[in-house]
């Protein structure tokens, strides 16, 4: 697509920067801005040092119900609904926003954050799309990722009802990529 | 104690200096991402606003009081519980997430405020 405006261009560039530096695969830059892939191409290169990894984006919902994953995508998605609900701001810059808030707040509790932004991403275009909501829990009333059609009437999060393996499996002392399905 | 009335002059700075460093905080978080801003200080965008427009000699003049100009953003057991890691110990000690769900539940509190 052909940008006319070179005041528009240039928040395209800014916004595309900040993805970068947050960690955003090339394909997010690809679906947010209209500037072309080599341009972006060449960006990239310039901000990260390096090539983009190459590959397909993770598409399943899935990842965003195992527990840990559950609960990091909760805090981001909360934060993200808190910009929209307070403010106006594009979907990006929201995105973008909550997702610093995100990682400032794994940094506080020093947790490894596990989602990525490209995951965040993900995740909004799969509320936008109706797949994910965010559900309240029935005991601590806080707001968890859930798939939309679920039966949630009487939803217990998992933090209030954790698995019987949650937090005794390997690595969650600290946090990795570990997936703790009950 | 009846007879002079007893000001506490240490007491009264405290607060003043709470409320200044407040304030100047809130207003140096606005003006750099006022969207951040509304979240981290769970503040509505017309206060906001407000803020944002106070002159040093306003913001020393709201800060002199005795009482504090900012207070709790949650009153519910459910928050304080959390915070005070009474549901922590449902999950093994090891288990670190625990530690945000205070942070989920309080990141879900906002319209309800205003």
């Amino acid at each position: 697509m052909r940008i006319k405006s070179i005041v528009s261009e240039s928040r395209q560039i800014q916004r595309a920067i900040a993805l970068i530096k947050l960690g955003a695969r090339l394909q997010v830059l690809e679906s947010e801005t209209d500037l072309s892939y080599e341009r972006l191409l060449r960006l990239y290169k310039e901000v990260q040092g390096e090539s983009p990894a190459r590959g397909m984006l993770p598409f399943s919902t899935d990842w965003f119900m195992t527990w840990q994953p559950n609960i990091h995508s909760s805090l981001f998605l909360n934060m993200y609904e808190y910009l929209n609900k307070t403010t106006e701001l594009e979907e990006i810059d929201a995105i973008i926003k909550a997702y610093e808030l995100y990682i400032e707040q794994t940094r506080a509790q020093s947790l490894e954050p596990l989602l990525s932004v490209t995951r965040a991403w993900r995740l909004v275009k799969f509320v936008d799309a109706g797949m994910v909501t965010l559900t309240p829990c029935c005991k601590c009333s806080g707001k968890f990722v859930t798939h939309t059609y679920e039966l949630t009437k009487n939803y217990v999060c998992g933090l209030c009802e954790p698995p019987a393996r949650a937090g005794k499996g390997r690595g969650s002392q600290r946090t990795e990529e570990e997936v703790l399905t009950a | 104690m009846s007879n002079p009335p007893v000001i506490n002059e240490q007491l009264l700075q405290e607060v003043r200096e709470v409320n200044l460093a407040y304030l100047v905080l809130a207003q140096h978080m606005i003006r750099a991402d006022k969207a951040q801003a509304l979240y981290r200080l769970g503040v509505s965008e017309e206060v906001a606003a407000i803020i944002d427009q106070l002159t040093p000699a306003q913001l020393m003049k709201i800060a002199a009081s005795n009482q504090l100009i900012l207070r709790f953003r949650f009153d519910d057991d459910v928050v304080w519980n959390l915070l005070t890691s009474q549901s922590r110990a449902k999950l093994a000690p090891g288990a670190a997430v625990a530690g945000l769900h205070a942070n989920i539940v309080m990141a879900g509190q906002f319209a309800e405020s205003h």
